[in-house]
């Protein structure tokens, strides 16, 4: 696409004139674009993508928004004082802050990403990544309205998933090598009003994060509509084969943190452990989430945080499921 | 990627958002409680991209130097000089990805996908979900109640309040394997992503029925079947049945 722009734009065309003459193709080609998409599956497979992209976008824009006002209007000065020098007692102070962060997991992957900018320690600012989405008050709320009568479930996801923020945490601060995030490269902004910080912040996040939200979507809708769904059935009696089978599903499904509770919910034909462990991967591994940090902290930073993230949640949940449920 | 695509594709892609939430087709994605928040994104990634174009100089190019008061925050000190180089090779501007936001643009103004019907419901999960109390049904007549409902008190309440009781049920078609046909509503929690099916199987029918269209069935339900089984499908006694168009309201 942006191939064929620039070779437009020798010829005196920018990319914007490149977007309208699309968009009028497109228009007059409607008709046939729809006929041709007419397939149960094809139709299947856009709306779950329409569906998944529309539902983290006001997130997605939410955190954005905050993470642009910490750009914006909190001094770097606010959080050397308000967190501990040594990231590692940082860790569980970042990570009890996330359960006042009443939104989701898109919300918080750009939040972490200005956090970090703004001189956050980065052990500090992914024990808040990963611990927001899951134990804030309106996604306990949603799992204690979705399991009824089982008030434990509420408990093991809390415990569990602060669990989870804390051992990254510290492992990262331990073991993780600042070369891997990729330099959170801020748009210059020196000389600016606070306004104009606020806005270019904004633009520019949003521009990093959008375009892979887009591409997690499509992984997403592609997954949830050619994955069979008979063969969890297949091993829900299995103990060790379910809670694997949930991890996988989790990560797959890719559904906001305050929903996956519902899901959860009525997977009935499955333990509460393993369903535990569907309810602490979600909101922190999933292929949305993945691409996500893949545009925000880069490939090799994702490619060692997402599995190290889903082997403990799995081994976590896994444990506070076996100890309370 | 330049500056001024930038702001363009912020502002179709709000404009997209605004347009959808607006004109009730969000429905067929999200569920109600979502509309506040798609519009009011929306509602920013517009205006962000409009001030963006703004002080990016694309419409000033076309039109005259105006200086807006509510903008002189803007225009004080960037007056299109602000260069958003991310320094990592993917040009000035922005990264390359960006461009994929006119997917879901194009997704939501030129293919409009349909909300999700019986495919979903023959590869999705179908679930009779418990309650923990059981009200009895409004009293006389024939009462008209959404399809998971009747399915949690045919199932997990031994149909106690459906004895003899006629019902009404609004869904749509869904062949099931080996003939017949079931009736079927989905439910969302947030998205369509987390649909989860409610399922009853129609006995007695005389007409053939084409997957996916609309139908408001009244009849009682049939006693006997599975009790207390998530993947319980009671079976409902069709006495009138009357082809519909889709709701508004799609998902219960």
């Amino acid at each position: 696409m942006s191939q064929s722009a620039s070779t437009k734009e020798k010829s005196g065309l920018g990319p914007v004139e490149f977007i309208i003459a699309g968009l009028v193709v497109l228009l007059v080609a409607q008709r046939w674009i729809v006929q041709w998409l007419d397939d149960p599956a094809i139709s299947n497979f856009a709306t779950i993508f329409v569906s998944i992209v529309l539902q983290a976008l006001p997130f997605l824009v939410f955190g954005v928004i905050l993470s642009a006002c910490v750009a914006a209007f909190v001094p770097p000065s606010f959080f050397a004082k308000a967190l501990p020098k040594r990231s590692g007692a940082a860790v569980p102070i970042a990570a009890g802050a996330g359960a006042f962060l009443p939104g989701c997991e898109c919300a918080s992957v750009p939040l972490a990403g200005g956090l970090m900018a703004r001189g956050v320690a980065p052990a500090a600012a992914l024990a808040f990544l990963l611990s927001a989405p899951a134990i804030n008050p309106i996604v306990l709320a949603s799992t204690a309205v979705a399991f009824p009568n089982e008030p434990q479930m509420v408990i093991g996801r809390f415990i569990a998933s602060l669990g989870v923020a804390l051992v990254i945490g510290w492992l990262w601060s331990w073991r993780g090598k600042g070369e891997w995030i990729k330099p959170l490269v801020r748009p210059h902004t020196d000389g600016l009003s606070k306004w104009s910080v606020f806005r270019v912040s904004a633009q520019h996040d949003l521009l990093h994060a959008g375009g892979f939200l887009v591409i997690g979507g499509l992984a997403a809708a592609v997954l949830n509509t050619i994955v069979p769904r008979e063969w969890l059935d297949a091993v829900a009696d299995e103990p060790i084969l379910s809670i694997l089978a949930l991890a996988v599903l989790a990560v797959i499904l890719a559904i906001c943190s305050e929903a996956d509770a519902f899901v959860a919910a009525s997977l009935t034909q499955f333990s509460l452990t393993s369903r535990l462990v569907f309810l602490v991967v979600g909101p922190m591994v999933d292929v949305k989430l993945i691409s996500l940090q893949v545009g925000i902290f880069g490939r090799r930073f994702a490619s060692r945080f997402a599995p190290a993230t889903f082997v403990t949640a799995v081994v976590l949940a896994s444990l506070v499921g076996w100890w309370l449920l | 990627m330049r500056r001024e695509a930038q702001a363009v594709i912020l502002a179709l892609l709000g404009g997209a958002m605004i347009r959808i939430s607006v004109d009730g087709s969000y429905l067929r994605y999200l569920k109600p409680g979502m509309f506040i928040f798609v519009l009011a994104s929306g509602v920013f990634l517009l205006v962000l991209g409009i001030i963006g174009a703004w002080t990016d100089g694309l419409i000033k190019r076309g039109g005259a130097e105006t200086s807006d008061a509510s903008h002189d925050h803007d225009h004080d000190h960037d007056g299109g000089e602000i260069v958003i180089d991310d320094g990592h090779g993917h040009g000035p501007g922005g990264p390359r990805v960006a461009w994929l936001m006119l997917l879901p643009v194009i997704s939501i103004i030129i293919i409009a996908p349909p909300a999700l019907g019986a495919y979903a419901v023959e590869r999705g999960t179908t679930a009779a979900e418990p309650a923990e109390a059981i009200a009895p049904l409004p009293e006389g007549g024939i009462a008209e109640i959404p399809v998971a409902d009747f399915v949690t008190r045919a199932v997990w309440d031994e149909g106690r309040t459906l004895k003899d009781r006629p019902v009404e049920l609004t869904g749509f078609v869904v062949p099931r394997d080996g003939g017949g046909y079931d009736l079927a509503r989905l439910s969302l929690n947030c998205c369509a992503a987390d649909a989860v099916a409610a399922k009853v199987n129609l006995k007695a029918l005389k007409s053939e029925l084409v997957p996916d269209q609309w139908v408001r069935v009244v009849g009682k339900w049939v006693p006997g079947g599975k009790l207390n089984d998530p993947r319980a499908i009671p079976v409902f006694q069709v006495s009138e049945l009357e082809a519909i168009d889709t709701p508004k309201e799609v998902y219960e």
